[in-house]
């Protein structure tokens, strides 16, 4: 989308505008080609009014002196009422744009490209701040600009809207087109097939099921809420548990609250309700280091920054987080010898190529790196493990080292939940599922009793009773 | 090798400097080598002359220490300059409003004072960054105006000396002196407490828990959080840490140097001292060769007018030179840290 709107330039191919191909080198050619596009995240300068973020670049002028315009507002004024009686909706184009409702100043945004009189609008997300009732409102107003001849480009993640709106779907997948279609075509159920993608036979395996019986589960967690960092509602109501040997897959898109419910869980955001107990034991106001303590390991799905710390040596990132064994490191002050022992210890434990300990853990290859995260983390030999995105930007062998790892730990007795994107990982590892939408958990199921287009489904919002 | 060039690199604002600084000699018709050579023996060629260079180094190594102590752990506290100051003035005024017969008791009281104002002064610009986020750069360097008015106002009013012409607190009791080291020269005892509180600091690089969380939270604040550092209070403790060490070294200055407070306390100290430990890269060595460099472009600059021509201009247009440089080192240290 950044190339119609001529931020970045195609490296092949090229783009045909009524019939003449074109180069859009910069958002201001692609305005003069009738392409506009709004953005996800708002692009109005707050502390003015709504007329003024309307006529922002194209002002009417009313005289000239000295190469200095002075703006006519009244003119302005009239083409926005023009703008607004057409389109059959009220605004205050007075009003401070700081203080317009969000679905107002959505609207506004895409006044700003009729005004500059855009032939294409491109929206990208335009329904995701928006309340339900506002966006059936919304999809009122695009179906009139739509009647009047203008050319939409809706983007979403959210299936029904697609199928509510448009006249053509195309599917989109890892930056090719998987499918191009007319929308009556098409069901949901098959929409969502062609975004998640072919479907993958589970791979078997072997698993010794050691029966642990325990008084508690390992893991429980009820009625869990949390808040997102921009303060919306992120989680809610969560519920679940996780016994010795289970591994527990989180499988949602996105920005659907299973990065907070991760961090959650490692200590890394506060919970605004629910519990979270360890072996029947209260733990949601625990530290990240008081969590460790107890037992509970932490994978980061960003490796760069939280899961290493690539800036220093292999030795300090194996040291970090078990530097406070009593044995490294009596009376505050760390046993070179032993640490060293340690360190070439694990180093060859977890198979990782490399010249020596004292080498930054930025020269590792992407693989070596999350090995070695991973190792750090079970060799601590915690109760339980919080793992995300274990697999991300691993090459193979390194994927089915991590897997390996993770499966060993939990035919151990060690209870896992993990969230990953990749669906054919988390059917591979789960021995349960949790589908996460909007914060909430959809439905628990055995992976071996559902498929990859059924989650697929849920994933995207769809009631699980309504699942055959 | 790879070694030996970085340590090349690091000092060379240095060697940057002194180039400047004979462009500028050539133009006022002076010859470079001539002065540097009379600089060098200013600096060092005799006992007392290096007793001078030392005196001066002493409370560059608290302040080096000190700033090094919090760029370590990722936080831009250029606050030592206050706590300096304060530090100072809570030694000299334990030194002469209390009276106390054992010199070293009495010692002993007046640098925890300097020390415990010191570390208490950083405590809210430490609580602020931890907990608010709220950056340490403006805290710290605002805090540096306070803390000069505050000891202005002090030594103009409550504390002022009686008969006094100058803005100064009483002299302390002989009993708070510092030992001299060497008399005539000035050098004293403050500078033994300011090598062993060096050594302290290669060793809480090196060894200790506390210094390697330090640098961990320093390198990756996600990172350190993740693997159950508590950053928030190595953030503050590590502040602390450092103002502490800022007012030891003010303390010590008051003691045993001026043996009294005096409006002009320091003439910048805890700006060279930064500059000392962005050079050095906080590095317990680098900052002792540092400190020892700058004392004596401070020892030798102060005499060198007196057999040349030369003003002591010459050594603030080395040091400007060096702070400028130094300030690259500075930005970059921020830039990296916004990156993250």
């Amino acid at each position: 989308m950044k190339i119609f709107q001529g931020l970045e330039q195609p490296d092949a191919g090229k783009i045909i505008i009524n019939d003449q191909p074109c180069s859009l080198q910069t958002p201001s050619v692609a305005m003069k080609h009738g392409i506009g596009m709004v953005h996800q995240e708002f692009m109005l300068i707050p502390e003015f009014s709504l007329l003024e973020n309307l006529i922002l670049g194209n002002e009417p002028i009313a005289t000239k002196a000295l190469g200095l315009g002075v703006v006519n507002f009244e003119n302005a004024l009239e083409q926005a009422h023009k703008l607004s009686d057409f389109l059959d909706i009220k605004l205050d184009w007075e009003t401070p744009t700081i203080k317009a409702p969000v679905h107002i100043r959505q609207i506004l945004e895409i006044l700003k490209l009729l005004y500059k009189d855009v032939d294409v609008l491109i929206l990208d997300e335009p329904t995701a701040v928006l309340a339900p009732s506002q966006v059936d409102d919304l999809f009122k107003l695009l179906r009139k600009i739509n009647d009047d001849g203008k050319t939409i480009v809706f983007i979403s993640h959210k299936l029904h809207e697609v199928v509510e709106l448009a006249h053509k779907i195309t599917v989109l997948r890892k930056g090719k087109v998987v499918s191009e279609s007319l929308k009556d075509e098409l069901e949901v159920h098959e929409l969502a097939t062609r975004i998640i993608g072919e479907e993958i036979e589970p791979v078997k395996k072997t698993s010794t099921n050691i029966e642990i019986k325990t008084e508690f589960p390992r893991l429980k967690v009820s009625q869990l809420s949390a808040r997102s960092d921009k303060g919306t509602e992120a989680l809610e109501g969560i519920d679940f548990e996780v016994s010795p040997g289970e591994v527990l897959g989180v499988a949602a898109v996105a920005g659907n609250g299973q990065e907070e419910l991760i961090e959650c869980l490692a200590g890394l955001r506060k919970i605004t309700a629910g519990s979270i107990k360890l072996d029947g034991k209260e733990i949601s106001e625990f530290s990240v280091s008081e969590r460790r303590n107890i037992g509970i390991g932490y994978i980061s799905p960003d490796r760069a920054h939280e899961g290493l710390c690539l800036e220093t040596s292999l030795k300090e990132n194996i040291l970090a987080g078990q530097h406070k064994i009593h044995r490294l490191a009596p009376l505050g002050l760390i046993n070179k010898k032993n640490a060293n022992e340690l360190v070439e210890k694990k180093l060859h434990e977890f198979e990782i190529v490399h010249d020596s300990m004292n080498q930054n853990a930025r020269s590792l290859s992407g693989g070596n790196q999350q090995k070695l995260v991973v190792s750090r983390e079970l060799s601590a030999q915690p109760k339980m493990m919080i793992i995300s995105q274990p697999t991300r930007g691993v090459d193979i062998s390194g994927r089915n080292f991590i897997h390996q790892k993770i499966l060993d730990y939990s035919n151990n007795g060690g209870a896992v939940i993990l969230a990953s994107e990749e669906l054919d990982e988390l059917l591979f590892l789960s021995t349960k599922i949790a589908v996460v939408f909007r914060g909430i958990v959809m439905a628990i199921r055995d992976p071996s009793a559902i498929d990859i287009g059924q989650i697929g489904q849920m994933m995207l919002g769809v009631k699980s009773s309504s699942i055959a | 090798m790879n070694r030996s060039k970085s340590i090349f690199q690091d000092f060379l604002p240095i060697i940057i400097s002194f180039g400047v600084g004979a462009v500028v000699l050539i133009f006022v018709g002076e010859s470079p080598l001539e002065i540097y050579s009379l600089m060098l023996s200013e600096g060092f060629g005799s006992t007392r002359r290096i007793a001078a260079t030392l005196s001066s180094a002493t409370p560059l190594i608290f302040t080096a220490v000190a700033t090094a102590v919090s760029f370590r752990s990722g936080v831009f506290n250029i606050g030592i300059e206050g706590a300096f100051i304060l530090g100072g003035l809570a030694g000299a005024f334990v030194g002469f409003s209390m009276e106390m017969s054992h010199i070293f008791i009495h010692i002993f009281f007046c640098l925890l004072a300097g020390i415990l104002v010191g570390g208490v002064w950083l405590y809210l610009p430490a609580w602020l960054r931890a907990n608010w986020k709220v950056d340490e750069v403006v805290t710290t360097l605002m805090l540096n105006f306070i803390a000069v008015a505050i000891a202005t106002g002090l030594v103009n009013g409550p504390l002022l000396a009686k008969g006094a012409g100058n803005n100064m607190t009483p002299m302390i009791h002989e009993s708070a002196e510092l030992l001299k080291l060497l008399p005539p020269s000035t050098l004293h005892a403050g500078f033994l407490i300011g090598l062993f509180i060096l050594i302290l600091y290669g060793f809480f690089c090196s060894n200790s828990l506390f210094g390697f969380e330090n640098k961990m939270v320093g390198l990756n604040e996600f990172f350190s959080k993740t693997v159950g550092i508590n950053t928030k209070k190595i953030i503050i403790s590590s502040m602390l840490l450092s103002g502490a060490i800022g007012g030891l070294g003010g303390s010590c200055h008051a003691l045993g140097v001026l043996h009294r407070y005096v409006e002009g306390f320091s003439p910048g100290y805890g700006w060279t001292g930064m500059a000392i430990a962005l050079i050095s890269k906080n590095s317990a060595i680098g900052i002792l060769i540092g400190s020892i460099l700058f004392g004596a472009l401070a020892s030798a600059g102060t005499t060198i007018q007196l057999f040349s021509d030369i003003p002591l201009d010459l050594i603030d247009v080395l040091q400007g030179t060096v702070m400028l440089l130094a300030t690259i080192t500075v930005f970059k240290f921020k830039k990296d840290n916004a990156d993250r």
